[in-house]
């Protein structure tokens, strides 16, 4: 499946979503949890995952600490008070997206029977 | 799990480093992110080798510049009301240069003009900064960075105004400024991370436009005291300018240090608290000028020139650089005889060696070949300009 197309909106949301539900994630344990949840269908790459975590962090969403590990440093990112606030209302209204998304995709399943097939 | 070896991880360090990767929060990211890939398939049975080249080979070219890219770009949005005034300053600082060197009318005027640029732009950077980040500590000590930097301009604009009380506006600056380095250097040598520190985290941001900020200001300068000197030796009429840089580049280069400091536990000693400390008093004292007796402030320069090329020769990652070992061991040997010269214990002929052309040309081109953001690279800067101050007497 190539679901980059539509995962590109939605890679926020899943991040704010996982932050709201892990006490402190780092980058490397976010893609793993999304590919694990997925199963293996949706992956992460560098590009689409740490620039939306710098903006969250900017924007005063995330708050982050470094941690040496194994001899290298580790950036633990945690959602501050106005980013779970953040997480609610994207997961909400990814939620409602995707419920409208399935009732016109079920729409179109349904086979098409109008009046305008006898002329009227 | 496995882990990777300190070589395994330096040969990381510099793929990304080869890939582009300039800005070190992310760079370090990268590391850790990478690291844990390389770690996870050998722990499935591969070699490194084999774990590398798999990783590797996902990567799409340029993918790391992109990621800096974007990443940049998003920073530096939340920054944007100080970068027209600091592009203000800068252009103001080059026309007041020409208008000095024809000697129209108005430099002084546009040169004060320029350090309300600067003021702005650093006020307007620290304060959104503060607002912006306000879990983290130090708006204080941020503050008082600023706060001596100001008093530092007034001085230098009450000196070209002829204003009375220059001195003391100077004085004022420095003792906050010596306040709020020692208050900041025990801060990072107390606490174990630096992600919570205000003024290190500000500074990252902005590292990579304050060097380019010196080096677009240095390089003409040093063409302009070459050409100066075929003409009227004394005419040379970048030495504000020069201040500006040396005074900037010495807080760029304590705030580099305390960036490693707190990011590299091995970095975070004594010996490197008291070089620092030594390092910012004998900085600041020279600049207090007329107020210090000559002499001492001969010494203070060659001691900081000394020390400070220990401490970035130190501070720089592995593997060290050859050009940097050149430039910790000629520098403070440059300012050593400079200062025998100036405090008549050796005739001046003796500068001759070192004043001269050939070795202008080689150190103005050397600061290129010392890693970006780095204390080395700062130092060289510092130093390259305090070395354009003095060409004059060769």
């Amino acid at each position: 499946m190539s679901s980059g197309e539509f995962i590109r909106g939605t890679i926020k949301t899943i991040i704010l979503k996982l932050l709201a539900q892990n006490r402190h994630m780092y980058g490397y344990e976010i893609t793993q949890r999304v590919a694990e949840l997925s199963g293996d269908g949706i992956k992460l790459t560098y590009g689409a995952l740490y620039p939306i975590l710098y903006k969250l962090e900017s924007e005063g969403m995330l708050i982050t600490v470094t941690e040496i590990v194994d001899n290298r440093a580790r950036k633990y990112y945690s959602l501050t008070p106005e980013g779970k606030k953040l997480a609610k209302v994207k997961v909400s209204e990814l939620q409602r997206f995707t419920e409208m998304l399935r009732i016109i995709l079920a729409d179109q399943t349904k086979p098409k029977v109008s009046l305008k097939l006898w002329g009227n | 799990m496995g882990k990777l070896t300190e070589e395994q991880r330096t040969r990381l360090t510099e793929f990304l480093l080869g890939s582009g990767l300039t800005f070190k929060p992310l760079r370090d990211e990268m590391l850790d992110h990478v690291s844990c890939d390389l770690e996870v398939r050998m722990d499935k049975g591969l070699s490194f080798e084999q774990a590398w080249s798999s990783t590797i080979a996902e990567i799409p070219d340029n993918h790391f510049q992109q990621i800096q890219k974007e990443t940049m770009e998003t920073i530096d949005k939340r920054f944007s009301l100080s970068t027209p005034f600091s592009y203000l300053a800068l252009g103001l600082l080059f026309v007041s240069t020409t208008l000095k060197i024809m000697h129209f009318p108005g430099a002084g005027e546009l040169l004060l003009l320029s350090f309300a640029g600067i003021a702005i732009s650093l006020l307007t950077g620290s304060l959104t900064g503060i607002k912006l980040n306000k879990e983290k500590k130090g708006g204080m000590r941020v503050m008082a960075v600023v706060v001596g930097v100001l008093f530092m301009m007034a001085g230098y604009g009450f000196k070209i105004l002829h204003l009375p009380g220059a001195d003391q506006l100077i004085a004022f600056s420095v003792v906050v400024l010596i306040g709020a380095l020692l208050a900041n250097t025990l801060y990072v040598y107390r606490n174990a991370s630096g992600e919570g520190n205000l003024l290190t985290y500000l500074h990252e941001k902005y590292t990579p436009g304050i060097e380019r900020f010196f080096l677009i200001l240095l390089y003409p300068l040093a063409a302009y005291k070459v050409i100066s000197l075929t003409g009227d030796p004394a005419g040379f009429a970048g030495n504000l300018v020069l201040l500006v840089i040396l005074f900037g580049g010495g807080l760029q280069f304590f705030a580099l240090c305390w960036r490693i400091m707190e990011k590299d536990l091995t970095k975070r000693n004594p010996v490197s608290f008291a070089a620092l400390i030594i390092i910012f008093l004998s900085f600041n004292i020279i600049f207090l000028g007329p107020l210090v007796a000559f002499q001492i402030r001969i010494v203070l320069i060659m001691v900081f020139s000394a020390a400070a090329a220990v401490l970035a020769y130190y501070m720089e990652s592995e593997p060290k650089r050859v050009t940097s070992l050149i430039f910790a061991l000629v520098f403070p040997v440059i300012f050593f005889v400079w200062g025998l010269i100036r405090l008549q214990l050796i005739h001046v002929s003796a500068g001759a060696v070192f004043f001269n052309l050939p070795v202008l040309v080689l150190l103005g081109g050397g600061i290129l070949l010392c890693r970006k953001h780095g204390p080395m690279r700062t130092y060289v800067i510092i130093s390259f300009g305090s070395y354009l101050f003095e060409y004059i007497y060769s």
